[in-house]
């Protein structure tokens, strides 16, 4: 699995995400190449997925070595444009007075996107860091989080760019531009579960991607995706439901009613992902629901490794 | 105090919860619960799934409040008698931004200035919040036509589903007059350049923003004021009567959660906040449930002493869905499936337990089992509202 140096992974909320991004760092850490796994505004959902203890506030935004060879950061569009003044503005004093001052606050409350451009900003800064000549990080997987959001941090760039039509800031959106729209650095992710509404969100953002994003598509997952009921289960299940029962079948009748909704969602699945299919072009790649009480660091190696062989997985 | 009880005493309902929890159908639910029970009920709803959409009669691009055909609603609920009315709104919000303007514009050179600005294009569609002020917004428009017993108010998603609470503070603090001032007088007479030689500090850090914005934007922003001056009075009294509202005796807020711990954690802080901000939560409804409360009921899974619900037998069971036609492997996929998801629902119990552990004692709450199926349909969205309703 080869990847690209700059992967974010977008979706509906709930649908897993972070975990898919968990899952995809992880793999390219055991790959032997240097990762940085990045959240945005807050630690939550990649946080616990990479099992990174103690998340306060502010400790984050340095990447912090979380396994061998991988990384987590959190990066705050806030917090990134006031590291950003500590560059022009080297007193420290005056820097204080400036991020207390009200103007600026509301600044940065004002000024539509400035904290989803810094945040994208932080990110390139991240991706052309070097040492010793060498880039820092060989991969940098964002968890975007939900789509309203994430497309909005994509869109950032170009929108900064055309609204400020000269000076620094039009020149670096430009330049996270070429980044993002290069399909050799670049790879936008999409994760849906099997159910109509985020399949059918996950189409949209593909098509959003294709549009005026023009951002390149990477891979599409769909995350807990049931494995297939044996042969002739509705066939068996049907006549197992319209036969009378007593008590004694109490657990008969259960087990019957479980598989029902496991057909249930089944066909779910399969017609979502074939709408999906139908409008995108587009055969997603399944990874297995688990059936476990509590979704843990087990779990996301478990899907680290299903997810570095795409061929094994694809149904 | 039960949920339905929480419907039958509020005339808003505003539902609340982190993203993917089915808050969208949960509202639909709600309003329908109370259109069947005899009330000119209406939901309001930012981005549902399109064949919720459809089942309510929401065909995007048609903007407005649609109400839905009373034969429909009868055939939700076969029998019901004394049914009200369901209407069903959308919300978009770059419409709703410019009718807000065009409401509040003292004359049409004002407006039209505004709605042109490039700087409030943006700020329309992608200033943090201002889809939650404006589903406020909507919110109390409808209310105050006094068309409605019932309004329902699908929130937006939120990543931390706290930014709703914030959204009338914040769009406040955006337009205070005051700072907005600082802006706007200068720039009225002798151009935004002035206001600089106010602070040393402030002629200093927006020397550099200019370098790094060019000059185009601070005029586009200052521009904007100018004009925006003129609808403040509105505005800020328009931010009163929403505030009002929301902290009525009128208005319960719904948390909608799921038992997936991620989302459990989420709703645990989202819960506490709401206490924080002083809004009254008045309502939990949890769902995705997989364990079946009704069956709890019954008492079947209290047969044995122990409280544990036991099988006749593994055996018993595959020979009766062998003698049915099924494979060996059928059989014990069926006990599998089974018995994986009583493992699942118990260790959701005990999370579930845990988080209304945590809720304040007159918080209404409700469990919604998983159906099985997407709900889509009238009929489907009439079950969902009845187990709201009676649990």
């Amino acid at each position: 699995m080869a990847g690209k140096p700059f992967e974010v992974v977008v979706g509906k909320g709930g649908v897993g995400k972070s975990t898919v991004a968990a899952a995809l760092a992880t793999q390219y850490a055991r790959a032997r190449h240097r990762t940085l796994a990045v959240e945005l505004a807050a630690p939550a959902g990649l946080a616990r997925a990479l099992g990174v203890r103690d998340v306060s506030q502010g400790a984050l935004a340095e990447p912090r070595e979380v396994a061998p060879g991988l990384s987590y950061a959190c990066i705050d569009g806030e917090n990134a444009l006031a590291e950003y003044l500590a560059l022009i503005l080297p007193v420290r004093r005056v820097l204080a007075t400036v991020l207390d001052s009200r103007i600026y606050r509301y600044f940065v409350a004002a000024a539509p996107g400035l904290k989803e451009l810094m945040t994208v900003g932080k990110l390139w800064y991240e991706h052309d860091r070097e040492s010793d000549g060498q880039p820092v990080w060989d991969r940098i997987v964002v968890d975007a989080g939900a789509s309203g959001h994430s497309l909005q941090y994509l869109r950032m760039p170009a929108a900064a760019a055309k609204t400020f039509n000269s000076g620094l800031v039009h020149r670096e959106s430009q330049r996270i531009l070429d980044l993002l729209r290069d399909a050799k650095r670049t790879a936008v992710h999409v994760v849906a579960t099997p159910e109509s509404m985020p399949m059918v969100e996950a189409a949209e953002i593909v098509e959003q991607l294709r549009g005026d994003l023009e951002l390149p598509i990477g891979r599409i997952f769909v995350n807990r995706a049931r494995a297939a009921a044996p042969d002739g289960a509705a066939a068996v299940l049907s006549k197992l439901l319209s036969k009378p029962m007593d008590g004694a079948d109490a657990g008969l009748a259960r087990v019957a009613a479980a598989g029902q909704r496991e057909l249930g969602w089944l066909q779910v699945q399969a017609e979502s992902i074939a709408e999906f299919v139908a409008s995108t072009g587009i055969e997603p790649e399944r990874l297995p629901l688990m059936r476990v009480e509590e979704f843990g660091r087990r779990e996301v190696l478990e899907l680290a490794s299903l997810i570095a062989d795409p061929a094994e997985h694809r149904q | 105090m039960s949920l339905r009880d929480v419907i039958a005493e509020h005339r808003l309902i505003v539902c609340v919860g982190s993203g993917g929890v089915g808050k969208t159908t949960t509202a639909a639910a709600i309003a329908l619960e109370g259109a069947l029970s005899g009330r000119r009920s209406m939901v309001l709803t930012i981005d549902p799934a399109k064949r919720l959409a459809q089942s309510l009669g929401l065909v995007s691009l048609h903007p407005g409040i649609q109400e839905i055909d009373a034969a429909k609603l009868e055939a939700a609920r076969p029998g019901t008698t004394g049914i009200g009315s369901l209407g069903a709104g959308m919300l978009d919000q770059k419409s709703a931004w410019d009718d807000f303007i065009s409401r509040h514009a003292p004359n049409e050179e004002t407006r039209d200035t505004i709605l042109r600005n490039e700087f409030y294009q943006h700020l329309s569609q992608s200033f943090a919040g201002s889809a939650e002020y404006m589903a406020i917004e909507e919110l109390c428009r409808i209310h105050e036509s006094g068309r409605y017993d019932l309004i329902v108010l699908d929130t937006p998603p939120t990543r931390h589903a706290l930014d709703f609470l914030e959204a009338p503070r914040r769009l406040e603090d955006f337009l205070d007059k005051s700072v907005v001032g600082w802006f706007v007088r200068p720039s009225a007479s002798v151009g935004w350049r002035a206001w600089k030689t106010a602070s040393r500090t402030v002629r200093f850090l927006f020397d550099r923003i200019e370098d790094a914005t060019g000059l185009q934007a601070l005029a586009q922003i200052s521009d904007f004021f100018v004009a925006m001056e003129q609808l403040f009075d509105g505005i800020n009294e328009r931010g009163q009567r929403v505030r009002t509202l929301l902290e009525g005796d009128d208005t319960a807020f719904v948390l909608v959660a799921g038992p997936d711990e991620q989302i459990l954690g989420e709703s645990e802080a989202f819960a506490q906040r709401m206490q924080d901000l002083g809004v009254s939560l008045r309502g939990v409804v949890m769902n995705r449930v997989h364990t079946d409360e009704s069956l709890r009921k019954q008492g079947e899974r209290d047969e044995e002493p122990d409280g544990e619900f036991v099988l006749t037998g593994d055996e018993h069971i595959r020979r009766a869905i062998i003698e049915e036609g099924g494979s060996a492997e059928l059989a014990d996929w069926l006990i599998r499936t089974f018995r994986d998801g009583e493992r699942i629902a118990d260790a959701e119990d005990l999370r579930r337990e845990s988080f209304e552990a945590g809720l304040p004692d007159d918080v209404a709450r409700v469990a919604v089992p998983e159906f099985g199926h997407d709900v889509h349909e009238l009929v489907d969205l009439a079950k969902v509202a009845e187990r709201i309703s009676h649990g």
